[in-house]
């Protein structure tokens, strides 16, 4: 019996759903509301309005600027928390595992990181500039630093990390994105629109359109920056051991 | 007649690289400790990958991409290999102990765990 109604539930849900599948727009046609509303107007004039050769990159750092903005502030946060709980790793009173290990890291692994980290930064710079001709950006590009990092931190011990990046260029560097983006959001102010509106009808069309790409460019290192710097941190003040 | 032998190496190449691939996948199924298993699996990524990724390069004829293919192989070889060496030094470090046919003196389900673990 119970088999029966369990049975007779799905069977019910099936039809339901399967009549709402049927229902459902072709995939991919360009018929589709979804299509006709603003994807359009992103094809046609998203490279011009956007500021990047890359219409992604235009959507998520223009168009949806106040998103990616969240976003941003999202990953502060995440920090902030991280911090609230563990605190910061001191020069004084900190230690990592690596450092007090009896075993030590091994030479082979030490030698290939010290060959590879620079290739690794290097291709973080690369897709945090690449963001708007190819796929890429301040996101991927940021955890890719921010990887480079925790593998010095992991070979090398946090207080040759610590000893590299101080706080006092960490600390700033870590709201580089919200600030970034606070920056871009405030020109358009300047000129008279809405905050994060790239629009500035002062301007010639060039200028215009260089401006936006020099902001575009602006956010995109921030972010690019900021994530970085904030997993290094988040990895150090996971990492750090107090000393005894 | 040249385009047909760099074809055939390139054929060649990949289907050496397939077979390390496969071996190495029956190596992590079958291989009794975390060592051996690591020794069938690194061979993957550098023979398996690497060879491949010559091949690709022999196919592209030496232009530019061809010089990014062999990049890539170039770190395969350095980074897998090495994470290999890493992964088989912490377990040996932690006390991980070597699987051997006879088991020493005492076969008990204990030394099965120790082996797992």
């Amino acid at each position: 019996m119970r088999k029966f109604l369990i049975f007779l539930c799905l069977a019910i849900c099936w039809v339901v759903f399967l009549s709402a599948v049927v229902e459902m727009p072709p995939f991919g046609d360009p018929a589709n509301i979804t299509n006709r509303h603003v994807v359009p107007r992103y094809l046609e004039e998203g490279v011009e309005e956007g500021g990047a050769s890359n219409i992604v990159t235009g959507i998520i750092l223009n168009y949806r600027g106040y998103d990616t903005m969240g976003e941003v502030t999202v990953i502060f946060t995440a920090l902030a928390g991280v911090l609230a709980v563990l605190k910061r790793e001191d020069v004084k009173t900190s230690t990592t595992m690596v450092a007090t290990s009896p075993v030590g890291p091994s030479l082979i692994v030490t030698t290939v990181v010290k060959l590879l980290i620079p290739f690794i930064v290097l291709f973080a710079v690369y897709t945090i500039l690449h963001g708007d001709v190819s796929p890429g950006g301040g996101f991927q590009g940021g955890a890719v630093f921010g990887a480079s990092m925790i593998h010095y931190t992991l070979i090398f011990g946090l207080l040759t990390y610590m000893r590299k990046i101080r706080l006092a260029v960490k600390v700033p560097l870590e709201s580089a994105a919200i600030l970034s983006f606070a920056i871009a959001g405030f020109i358009g102010l300047f000129f008279g629109q809405k905050f994060l509106t790239f629009l500035m009808p002062a301007l010639s069309h060039e200028a215009q359109y260089l401006l936006r790409h020099a902001m575009l460019l602006l956010i995109e290192v921030g972010i690019g920056v900021a994530t970085g710097i904030i997993f290094g941190s988040i990895f150090a003040s996971l990492e750090k051991v107090e000393r005894i | 007649m040249f385009e047909i032998v760099l074809n055939s190496i390139t054929i060649i190449l990949c289907c050496i690289g397939i077979f390390f691939f496969v071996v190495g996948t029956v190596g992590l199924l079958r291989l009794p400790d975390a060592f051996s298993r690591l020794h069938a699996t690194t061979k993957c990524d550098t023979l398996g990958a690497g060879s491949i990724l010559v091949g690709l390069a022999v196919y592209e004829r030496g232009n530019f991409d061809s010089a990014k293919l062999l990049i890539l192989a170039f770190l395969v070889l350095v980074t897998s290999s090495t994470t290999g060496h890493a992964l088989a030094r912490a377990a040996f470090k932690a006390g991980l102990k070597p699987w051997r046919k006879e088991q020493p003196s005492f076969p008990e389900e204990g030394s099965e765990g120790a082996v797992e673990a």
